[in-house]
């Protein structure tokens, strides 16, 4: 597929030393390969690369000078392919996702939920040749029945520091709260599994799913859509929770005093190959 | 005492005069008290602590063992992980645990150390032995004492000195200066404290005097281009090759790390990451001095390095495996609990002292969450004399030793004598009250 993905950060005052962080560039993997990768910014300013802990492609950049706005663009061709990606490194593969993070800590209503699961994880082992038969996956896709059933899709009905605990207990939220529920849910069985950040083909938004460690490879689940992740998903980034993989995340300075708001507005596109397409609507031609 | 008869000693006519003066240095430390920072004067006792020659050659011997294996053991966790692979630590007891950081996955820092400045806790029990009771592997702080307190004693009494065969530790700012060029990615060196309210601020402003390092806080600094700059007076920027950072992993990088932090320096780890940078200590260190770890370091030594570990622990026991915990449960009475994600002796408990309701809901939690606390049998240690109003009074006393790793590890002929004020404590930490004295390492 294509992809084009524009993030637009308006401040209400203008800020200046702004110090930023980008997760927005997928990298290839044994599950997707990318290719022709472009990334602009706006206003024009001298972007580095690095890498996190787990191997997320970062964009640093500093921007002192008073701005209120800031765009980025990032474009590309990825081929994506399969349900598993299979785990490369020959060091300790999982490490730390088996454990509960800051967001995936489990309290009551996780514990509800997880109830829930044991309960529908019993009933499929019977006959459920699915999933080759991994008792870590098949507890998963009960997980991913029993989130999709105790939660609601309400955009905007949680934030971003929200964790899966708030979530379960108000039993509402979007793809980062469903996703981060099921990830508790499954460490308190200490299931490794970890917090996809990504595009799902089709959709306006990013979107974030799981992957569950098993048999040398993870497997991806879509609570939300209640699928398994496939070549509609494209991973973007990878972590513990959402904290890992915020696509931006910054410091800076408000020139009044007063607390500064920031919005951001998240718009992807994807064209998929055999998909109808005009042809102006190729990724080359489009500025930021 | 050996060779030193401390009832004849002119330092103690000094008493007086060195207190005097380490208050005119600003020698302090700040205590927060109910979110208010008080600023205390570190008490100083004239009767030092006397290490003889061999004694001290042993606890060298032991000290460079444990940490060489500590910076292993670092090395192998943000790397291979062959230790856990191999079933030597169990991983929750990595994972879960309150130092290890995920951000520090994949980094060899330079030269492969990361524990560059490591202070190790000792007591001398009553049986003649050294038992370690604790490694701190992040920001240890106190070498700063001994070392004015020593310039000071030679001012008040110059006579000393060519009584005692003293090593002179002096030396240290030269070895940690030593150890900051040796690790430099090119650059300047700074020294990058929190700022004027930190516990420990006398100390950084003192080290980097010594060191000719210089003091910097976070808005001095900035990185580009995955490499970190310190803008100086005329608005130029200098490239920085090392930074001793006095401030914790949590603070350091607002990008990274906790993100209300205002005394960090954005990006400071990205920069690290790609090499262009070198950190002392490392980020993530924690991970080996966690109190938890601490009962696998005799372990850790067996495993890395095929020896036999010259220095013991406090007989130590983790309610995590079963056989430990029916050993805590059938001893609880005589044991000293400790929960690992405490620091600064709190979280410390004596069974001894607790209310027989105090202890059923202590026992309690210890099932629920056993993995969250260790037992510890109480060293008896020996005590120092003081030198009081009343005369030589014995207080309970521990040691920080000080190791420096860079070319390879070495141990400073000196370190923190902690006492206790309080005649009925066993914790010797600064910020519960107490004082310090000097450690003199005999040289014949």
């Amino acid at each position: 597929m294509k992809f084009l993905y524009r993030m637009e950060l308006d401040f209400d005052a203008p800020v200046h030393e702004h110090h930023f962080t980008m997760k927005c560039l997928p990298r290839s993997s044994c599950r997707q390969i990318i290719s022709d990768l472009r990334f602009a910014i706006d206003p024009d300013v001298r972007v580095w690369r690095g890498r996190d802990g787990f191997g997320n492609i970062k964009l640093m950049g500093y921007l002192k000078q008073p701005h209120d706005h800031i765009q980025v663009c990032v474009s590309g061709r990825a081929l994506v392919d399969g349900v598993m990606d299979r785990e490369k490194s020959q060091f300790f593969p999982y490490g730390c996702m088996k454990y509960a993070s800051a967001l995936t800590k489990a309290g009551p209503a996780i514990r509800a939920i997880h109830q829930k699961t044991r309960e529908k994880a019993e009933k499929a082992e019977s006959g459920l040749h699915f999933y080759r038969r991994k008792p870590e996956l098949i507890f998963a896709a009960a997980a991913m029945e029993a989130v999709h059933e105790a939660l609601a899709y309400i955009p905007g009905s949680t934030g971003v520091c929200t964790s899966a605990e708030q979530a379960a207990r108000a039993g509402r939220g979007v793809c980062q709260d469903f996703a981060q529920v099921m990830l508790a849910v499954l460490r308190m069985e200490a299931i490794p599994c970890r917090y996809v950040c990504g595009i799902l083909a089709g959709e306006g938004e990013s979107h974030a799913w799981v992957e569950v460690f098993s048999d040398g490879a993870w497997t991806g689940f879509d609570p939300t859509n209640l699928i398994p992740a496939d070549e509609r998903h494209l991973v973007i980034s990878y972590g513990r929770d959402a904290r890992d993989c915020r696509i931006n995340q910054g410091v800076f300075l408000g020139l009044d005093n007063g607390i500064v708001c920031q919005r951001q507005n998240i718009i992807c596109k994807t064209i998929q190959y055999g998909d109808y397409y005009d042809k102006n609507d190729s990724i080359s031609r489009i500025s930021c | 005492m050996g060779m030193v008869d401390i009832h004849e000693m002119d330092l103690l006519q000094r008493k007086e005069a060195m207190n005097e003066q380490l208050a005119r240095y600003g020698v302090r430390f700040g205590i927060y008290k109910n979110n208010v920072f008080h600023e205390q004067l570190f008490p100083y006792d004239p009767i030092p602590r006397v290490i003889e020659k061999a004694d001290f050659a042993y606890l060298e011997k032991g000290l460079k063992q444990r940490v060489t294996a500590l910076n292993e053991f670092i090395l192998d966790i943000y790397g291979k992980k062959q230790i856990i692979k191999d079933g030597v630590v169990p991983e929750e007891f990595v994972f879960a645990g309150s130092g290890y950081l995920a951000q520090c996955e994949g980094i060899v820092p330079s030269k492969r150390v990361c524990s560059h400045i490591s202070g190790i806790d000792l007591v001398l029990g009553k049986d003649g032995n050294w038992y370690i009771l604790e490694d701190n592997l992040r920001i240890p702080s106190g070498a700063s004492y001994p070392m004015i307190a020593r310039e000071l004693e030679r001012r008040c009494s110059p006579t000393t000195f060519r009584q005692y065969q003293v090593d002179d530790n002096r030396d240290y700012a030269l070895l940690l200066r030593n150890v900051m060029d040796y690790v430099s990615a090119g650059g300047i060196p700074v020294i990058l404290t929190p700022g004027r309210y930190n516990a420990a601020y006398f100390e950084h402003s003192y080290l980097a005097e010594k060191t000719g390092a210089q003091l910097v806080s976070g808005q001095d600094l900035f990185v580009e281009d995955n490499c970190l700059f310190c803008k100086n007076y005329n608005g130029e920027k200098e490239k920085v090759g090392v930074v001793y950072r006095r401030i914790s992993d949590d603070y350091l990088d607002p990008l990274n790390f906790c993100e209300d932090s205002l005394i960090g320096v954005p990006h400071i780890f990205d920069a690290y990451r790609a090499g262009n940078v070198a950190l002392m200590n490392a980020p993530g260190n924690g991970v080996a001095d966690d109190k938890g770890i601490y009962y696998f370091v005799p372990k850790m030594i067996r495993y890395y390095l095929k020896e036999e570990p010259i220095l013991s622990n406090a007989p130590t026991y983790l309610p995590y495996y079963e056989e430990d915990m029916k050993y805590v449960l059938e001893h609880f009475d005589r044991l000293v609990l400790k929960d690992v994600a405490e620091a600064g002796g709190y979280g410390v408990k004596f069974a001894n002292t607790m209310t027989s309701k105090g202890k059923e809901d202590f026992i309690d939690l210890l099932k629920k969450e056993p993995r969250r606390f260790i037992a510890q049998e109480v060293v008896d240690f020996q005590d120092i004399d003081i030198y009081d109003k009343s005369g030589f009074v014995p207080r309970k006393a521990d040691l920080r030793a000080f190791v420096l790793y860079g070319e390879e590890p070495v141990v400073w002929k000196s370190g923190l004598t902690r006492f206790t004020t309080n005649p009925d404590s066993y914790i010797v930490n600064s910020s519960q009250g107490g004082g310090f004295k000097d450690t003199w390492v005999l040289s014949r």
